[in-house]
């Protein structure tokens, strides 16, 4: 990522950069802070720290590249490394035994299970109920679906700010969307949706 | 075209499609794969092509298609977008002006 450059800016620029590049998309950081935390103030918090470590690192960021992508990776570290360690029971994920599983035949399983999900019980769930599903996932398989789906980077992108092979970007993004559609499905019968 | 008839004819695409391969899960898993790629905008033209062709004659296939880009849509649409609080771009900016 463009972080392996370092620029040395002067101090005036420093905040022309910061402000040009990194502030726009402090509402994207900051929903996307919320949905990790589901806490308005640790979002809050999260946004932040985000923004004191861009600006401090800022002369590794080159200008005119990808600010928002770079923005995410500080954040996604921010929450892995400082916040889900703060908490009593971190939401941990092996992906050596969920990346060998779905590699295997067993995989199949998972698309036998969400066959009787239907695409008119998923248009009829409302935004809590899936943002409700959406946070019931493994903080590992929610980070994907909020990068790809809501806010739109590639497979490519997404592989910088997870420091992941594009081959496992796709493999755990497979996996989420499947976890995911098993729990609207759930919820699509809880509120009687999939009965219509 | 009868209920009946169209429901036969359902089955004999889903039949053909299932022999179509000596591993019909895997074909299954490309076909899923490959719509994911199309979904995100990481297909190229000729997958897209392809899956389209494939898409017209493969019934699991085309309601595969329908559910994932509902999901897509509802994640997109249906999730609230949180108003950024006043207090945290000052805050922000008065932080920054600190570090100087």
């Amino acid at each position: 990522m463009s972080e392996e450059l370092n620029i040395e800016y002067l101090e005036k620029d420093k905040h022309r950069v910061f402000n040009e590049e990194f502030m726009p998309y402090i509402d994207a950081m900051y929903n996307f802070a919320f949905r990790l935390t589901t806490d308005e103030d640790d979002a809050k918090d999260l946004v932040q720290d985000t923004y004191m470590k861009a600006f401090r690192f800022i002369n590794s960021f080159q200008k005119g590249t990808n600010g928002k992508a770079w923005l995410f990776r500080i954040l996604k570290n921010s929450f892995i490394n400082d916040f889900r360690k703060k908490s009593k029971e971190p939401n941990k994920v092996d992906y050596q035994e969920i990346e060998g599983f779905y590699n295997s035949e067993d995989a199949d399983v998972d698309v036998v299970a969400t066959h009787d999900l239907r695409t008119e019980s998923v248009r009829d769930l409302i935004g809590d109920e899936v943002a409700n599903a959406l946070n019931a996932l493994a903080v590992d398989f929610r980070i994907v679906i909020i990068l790809c789906d809501i806010e739109g980077f590639t497979y490519e992108e997404m592989a910088k700010i997870l420091d992941i092979p594009i081959g496992t970007v796709r493999s755990r993004l497979h996996r989420a969307r499947i976890l995911l559609k098993d729990t609207l499905k759930v919820y699509a019968k809880t509120m009687g949706y999939a009965q219509k | 075209m009868k209920t009946s008839d169209k429901s036969k004819n359902i089955e004999n695409i889903v039949e053909t499609i299932e022999n179509s391969s000596s591993n019909p899960s895997k074909d299954k898993d490309y076909c899923l794969a490959t719509l994911y790629l199309i979904l995100d905008g990481e297909a190229t033209d000729e997958q897209t092509m392809q899956f389209k062709l494939h898409l017209c004659e493969c019934f699991p296939n085309f309601n595969n298609y329908c559910l994932e880009t509902a999901v897509k849509e509802v994640l997109q649409k249906r999730i609230e977008k949180k108003c950024v609080p006043n207090d945290l771009v000052a805050n922000i900016k008065a932080k920054i002006a600190l570090e100087i």
